[in-house]
């Protein structure tokens, strides 16, 4: 069992590198995503700053309560699509076949297909979050860990939503829209904008099927006000029961996988 | 046996226009495969063969029936088959299209849990082997269709399977190209003892290199038997084609001749009911003979007429 593990998790950083080696063979357009992700989220904030200092609010928001927002969401995301770049692709692999050569691998079939691929730009998206959150804290070393441990647990959400979403392909056909929609329509849209805004009906939503609240809504809570060890382990139990609802999901769908014959390369 | 198949099932459910429709690839599969051997296994498009091969490994759940391979059961034992087969699709790449072939190779070995200094060891042995040296450090997306797939198939066997499934290995290959991955697939069975289940549209592979053949059609078994058998069985007519030194003005023969145009008389002699000796003694009386062809029927026209016997 130990040596399973041992052998997957080197596994996984051996594709990695393979990963950032194959990027590597296009340089100049990976440093171009990665800095273009960052000037991006950049201009959000610069649009944050203008609204908070121009137009009067009624709702106690305020320019940190952003950058805590922007900082972990940001990095959750870059944290979830750099080292898990496959999520996004596995309608992909379902429909043109190459799900084959995943299952024929010795691996646990669930992380070899999520850690099948790097989005590069998502780089650009944590260092920029990280950035951030050295800001936001005025460089506490110890908040930074712990924004740091809440983006890996809000890494968590992004990831189970994508693996459900386009794993479904197997039974409704392609579900990329739906899931394109759902993460950025959904997921980091609400992820950006302050828990307060919003009425109850919506809040409910980002509790439950939009699970928002816990990528950032709760952390910032535990973050700028007192921490509850209480709600840190509600946090934990919810991912941890998304990621197993991603797993369950993902090895039914397996199950029904009916492969295909078309052309196909790795890339 | 390393591969027992019993009673093999496999139906795809397709939705048309709200009605679910049950379509049945693999009906009633059953074939046995013992170690060493080289199979072909073939039919026309689209008569299961994929099927069949991708609940071999493990790809597809089979609806019915029980396979197991190298003593272990493809669909709930799907990791630990995986390290005693090689797959090698001539469709699929395993290979990654932006690395090196030696980069490729060594992540194909990590996934095997090869450890570094061995597979380092291993891909120079495979190099040698296949004497692709020369297409290592090359680029994956760099190299022609025929160095792709030797690679491919150098690929599959870094981790030293007992078995290697390989589907359409020669597709799109030149003449020169397939010869060379012919010659290693032997080469693989002869030194290492590797069972070979082959899949292929093109007889040449089939007759250069195995001593068994299945054929498959609309997803049921049509033919399990050696080749000499096929062709003892099937191979009993022999076309015969004399050429005289003169026109041939006799419109008569005591043979069944098909064709006769000026010089030259074409027939079609059935071994079970036709001595050669004695039809060619009979032709040389009719005139001087100046040249004599005998041909076999070729195995591809056995196959065609099975498939159109059977099906």
């Amino acid at each position: 069992m130990l040596m399973e593990v041992k052998n997957n998790l080197l596994y996984f950083f051996n594709a990695l590198k393979v990963s950032i080696k194959s990027a590597m063979a296009y340089k100049v357009s990976f440093f171009i995503q990665a800095l273009f992700m960052c000037f991006n989220n950049l201009f959000f904030l610069i649009v944050w700053k203008v609204i908070l200092g121009n137009i009067p609010t009624q709702t106690d928001i305020s320019f940190d309560g952003i950058l805590y927002l922007w900082s972990i969401s940001t990095m959750a995301f870059g944290i979830a699509y750099f080292f898990f770049g496959g999520i996004n692709k596995i309608n992909e692999y379902i429909l043109n076949g190459t799900m084959d050569s995943f299952i024929l691998q010795p691996k646990n079939l669930y992380l070899n297909v999520i850690s099948s691929k790097c989005k590069f730009s998502a780089c650009g998206d944590f260092v920029y979050g990280l950035v951030i959150a050295f800001i936001v804290t005025g460089c506490d070393i110890p908040k930074v860990l712990l924004m740091l441990l809440f983006s890996v647990i809000g890494s968590t959400f992004f990831i189970s939503s994508e693996v459900i979403l386009r794993s479904i392909t197997v039974w409704l056909g392609d579900t990329n829209s739906l899931a394109s929609r759902y993460t950025e329509t959904l997921l980091i849209t609400f992820s950006t904008y302050p828990e307060n805004i919003f009425s109850t009906g919506i809040k409910v939503l980002l509790y439950t099927i939009v699970p928002v609240a816990y990528i950032d809504y709760l952390p910032i809570r535990l973050l700028t006000t007192h921490f509850s060890l209480p709600i840190f382990i509600g946090i934990i139990i919810v991912s941890t029961l998304y990621m197993l609802l991603s797993i369950y999901v993902f090895n039914k769908a397996m199950k029904n996988y009916e492969s295909g014959n078309n052309m196909s390369m790795k890339d | 046996m390393q591969i027992i198949v019993e009673n093999l099932e496999k139906n795809f459910i397709i939705k048309q226009k709200k009605e679910k429709q049950i379509v049945r690839a693999v009906s009633d599969v059953s074939f046995n495969i013992d170690k060493g051997e080289i199979v072909a296994f073939i039919g026309p498009n689209g008569a299961g063969k994929s099927t069949t091969i991708k609940m071999l490994t493990g790809i597809i759940e089979p609806s019915g029936g029980k396979v197991k391979v190298d003593g272990f059961n493809p669909s709930t034992q799907r990791k630990q088959l995986a390290y005693h087969i090689g797959c090698m699709f001539g469709q699929k790449s395993q290979l990654y299209m932006h690395l090196t072939v030696r980069d490729s190779y060594k992540l194909l070995c990590s996934i095997y849990d090869i450890n570094h200094k061995e597979a380092l060891k291993r891909i120079d042995e495979i190099a040698d082997m296949f004497k692709i040296q020369d297409l290592l450090d090359r680029v994956v997306r760099k190299l022609s269709l025929g160095q792709r797939m030797i690679c491919e198939i150098a690929g599959s066997i870094l981790h030293d399977p007992d078995i290697i499934f390989l589907d359409e290995p020669t597709i799109g290959l030149d003449i020169f190209a397939k010869t060379r991955i012919r010659s290693i697939i032997k080469k693989l069975n002869e030194e290492k003892g590797t069972t070979i289940f082959l899949t292929s549209h093109d007889i040449g592979d089939v007759e250069a290199l195995c001593n068994r053949i299945i054929i498959i059609n609309n997803g049921t078994l049509v033919t399990d038997s050696s080749i000499n058998e096929l062709k003892e069985n099937y191979l009993t007519k022999k076309k015969v084609k004399i050429s005289y030194d003169n026109i041939i003005t006799q419109n008569k023969f005591n043979y069944e001749v098909k064709t006769v145009v000026d010089n030259k008389i074409e027939l079609l002699l059935d071994k079970n009911k036709d001595s050669i000796g004695d039809v060619l003694q009979y032709f040389t009386s009719i005139g001087n003979i100046t040249d004599i062809q005998i041909e076999s029927t070729p195995l591809e026209d056995v196959i065609k007429k099975i498939y159109s016997e059977r099906s």
